[in-house]
């Protein structure tokens, strides 16, 4: 069925995609009267994307019936980084199967990118039990990821009444990124009992990827459970992540 | 080896990958044979180092686990201690076997017939102490935990599955079932392709589960009719069982039988009482530890390059892909959270 879709954005909309193609190869896209949304897992399993689009956030959106359109990641993300930032992204499909990107800035730039079979992840997200529900500033989170990175693969999340801990330890060298509400970078904090989980830095970098400076973060986690991890997108729209803890030792 | 009743049993088809995150308790005697057996050469030699020393075993041992570490196992190998005396019978008769396959491979290769002389060779495959003492040392030098069963390996298995020390226990024998495991996979240790034995026909293997508990219902049966009905198909301690009686018949006899044994007893050498009470209650051990550690590398390398002559290159490659295994090994997968 034939759609377009118009986003004011096209560097927004590629750093959504570049984030996703991070983690995984391929995606189905379902269209429909409500937005877009897209499911997948990577392939190891350990993380789970969760994305929604909702007709709202576009200038335009106008489809004829609802569609699944499955595309290659890597093909989709290096196109859509052809944009500049204050490009108009219109995402177009007719009767074939192609998806039509044009780039509208100082010119009309149309790419066609042939659409493939992906098999849709039918799969229910689980009722978790988080003990723990954390917002803090995008930048905040980056910043941790990196800071990790230089001394552990894996980095740990520890929640007390009034703080919120990351904390990574390698052979020789550790640190810590501690926050209280009194912090800038955490908005708010729910802890109903004290928590301690492990996520691996590299999965988490790759989440964090898109997610802008000032963008609110919401992280939920349990003892040794998930992470799941939200961002907003235009407000209304969100991409979620849920991603499984490292085994402590 | 092992009891004949695989015919009775519901199976179920796995890949490797279901295992993901799983402990498994390894029947070593069973995956050494298997690798002895099967790692040879066209003509049916095992494969050995400059000295003439066989490293079949070591070969199977080390790239196997490695395939199973990769696919998020975690593995624990389970050695035999001392046989009970009523199996003296089955291993006499093995090493009977053994002597005259030693002799018809001989005869198939000063035949010149290749085929024909590993197929003799394979049957003359004999695990040995100094198999066993390479074996474990190859495993503590991988950081792969190994445990000493104070009598059957699969009878050590079986009790630590059924306290949930380990997932699952895995063998090729079904004997485990009667030792109680409540949960036995099969062809671990040999999944992949491979040669249907005297023919030029290739299968895929699987991994296969059956549950103890699946068994049981689809047989009527509880645990103890089982062994009855093994005892009187035949098991490694009453080689045979009774003559001329097949899995099906004896099924019906041990459902319509108070005390099935009772009749065939008095016409049998073998205590048959003896080897059901063994099966219920073997001699089993708490004195083992469970833990993965990290390899050691320079030691596999002096190991199996310097004194066993295997290619450096191969090996190092292996150890990559070991490392590797055990770091994404600390690492949960999301299913453990999505039921199926």
């Amino acid at each position: 069925m034939p759609f377009e879709i118009v986003f004011d954005g096209a560097k927004e909309f590629a750093d959504l995609i570049d984030t996703a193609s991070n983690l995984i190869d391929e995606a189905a896209f379902k269209i429909a009267e409500e937005g877009i949304s897209m499911r997948a897992m990577d392939p190891s399993r350990v993380v789970l994307l969760d994305l929604n689009l909702p007709a709202s956030i576009f200038s335009k959106y106008d489809l004829d019936g609802e569609e699944t359109v499955g595309v290659n990641m890597d093909h989709f993300k290096k196109v859509l980084k052809r944009g500049k930032g204050k490009d108009i992204l219109v995402l177009r499909k007719g009767e074939e199967n192609f998806l039509e990107i044009t780039l509208e800035g100082t010119a009309k730039r149309t790419f066609r990118l042939p659409l493939i079979e992906v098999e849709e992840l039918e799969l229910d997200l689980p009722e978790l039990p988080f003990t723990v529900k954390a917002v803090i500033l995008g930048e905040v989170l980056k910043e941790a990821v990196k800071d990790a990175s230089l001394v552990s693969d894996s980095i740990k999340f520890i929640a007390k009444e009034n703080e919120f801990v990351m904390r990574a330890e390698g052979e020789t060298q550790e640190v810590e990124i501690k926050l209280t509400l009194e912090d800038e970078g955490l908005l708010d904090l729910n802890v109903e009992e004290e928590t301690r989980s492990a996520y691996g830095v590299s999965y988490l970098a790759d989440m964090a990827k898109g997610i802008g400076k000032a963008d609110e973060v919401v992280l939920r986690f349990g003892n040794e459970m998930p992470l799941q991890m939200d961002y907003p997108i235009r407000d209304e729209g969100r991409l979620t992540f849920l991603l499984a803890p490292r085994v402590e030792e | 080896m092992g009891v004949p009743i695989g015919e009775l049993l519901p199976k179920k088809e796995l890949e490797l990958e279901n295992l993901n995150g799983r402990k498994v308790a390894i029947d070593a005697f069973n995956a050494i044979y298997q690798f002895l057996s099967t790692i040879r050469q066209r003509d049916g030699t095992p494969l050995m180092d400059s000295k003439g020393r066989i490293t079949s075993h070591l070969s199977g041992l080390f790239y196997r686990t490695i395939n199973l570490m990769e696919a998020g196992i975690k593995p624990a190998y389970v050695f035999d201690g001392k046989p009970p005396e009523f199996k003296k019978k089955e291993l006499e008769k093995r090493a009977e076997a053994r002597e005259e396959a030693l002799e018809k491979w001989e005869m198939a290769l000063a035949r010149g017939e290749l085929e024909e002389a590993k197929k003799y060779a394979q049957r003359a495959s004999k695990v040995n102490e100094i198999l066993i003492e390479d074996a474990k040392k190859l495993l503590e030098l991988m950081g792969i935990p190994w445990v000493q069963a104070p009598s059957e390996g699969e009878a050590q298995a079986a009790y630590m599955a059924s306290k949930g020390d380990v997932w699952t226990s895995a063998s090729q024998d079904y004997d485990s079932l009667l030792f109680g495991t409540p949960k036995l996979v099969r062809n671990l240790t040999t999944t992949g392709r491979r040669k249907l034995p005297g023919k030029d026909i290739y299968i895929e293997v699987r991994p296969e589960l059956i549950l103890l508990e699946d068994v049981l219902k689809e047989l009527k049966l509880t645990r103890e009719k089982l062994i009855e009905l093994a005892i009187l198909v035949g098991t490694d301690y009453n080689p045979g069982g009774v003559k001329g009686l097949g899995p099906k018949k004896a099924l019906e006899i041990v459902k319509h039988s108070k005390d099935p044994l009772l009749k065939y007893q008095k016409t049998s050498e073998i205590d048959l009482y003896a080897i059901k009470e063994f099966f219920l209650n073997p001699p089993t051990t708490n004195d083992y530890k469970l833990e993965w550690k990290l390899p050691n590398e320079d030691g596999i390398i002096k190991f199996l390059c310097d004194e066993h002559n295997f290619s450096e290159e191969r090996v190092k490659n292996g150890l990559e892909r070991l490392k590797k295994a055990i770091r994404a090994g600390k690492q949960f997968t999301l299913d453990t959270w999505f039921k199926k």
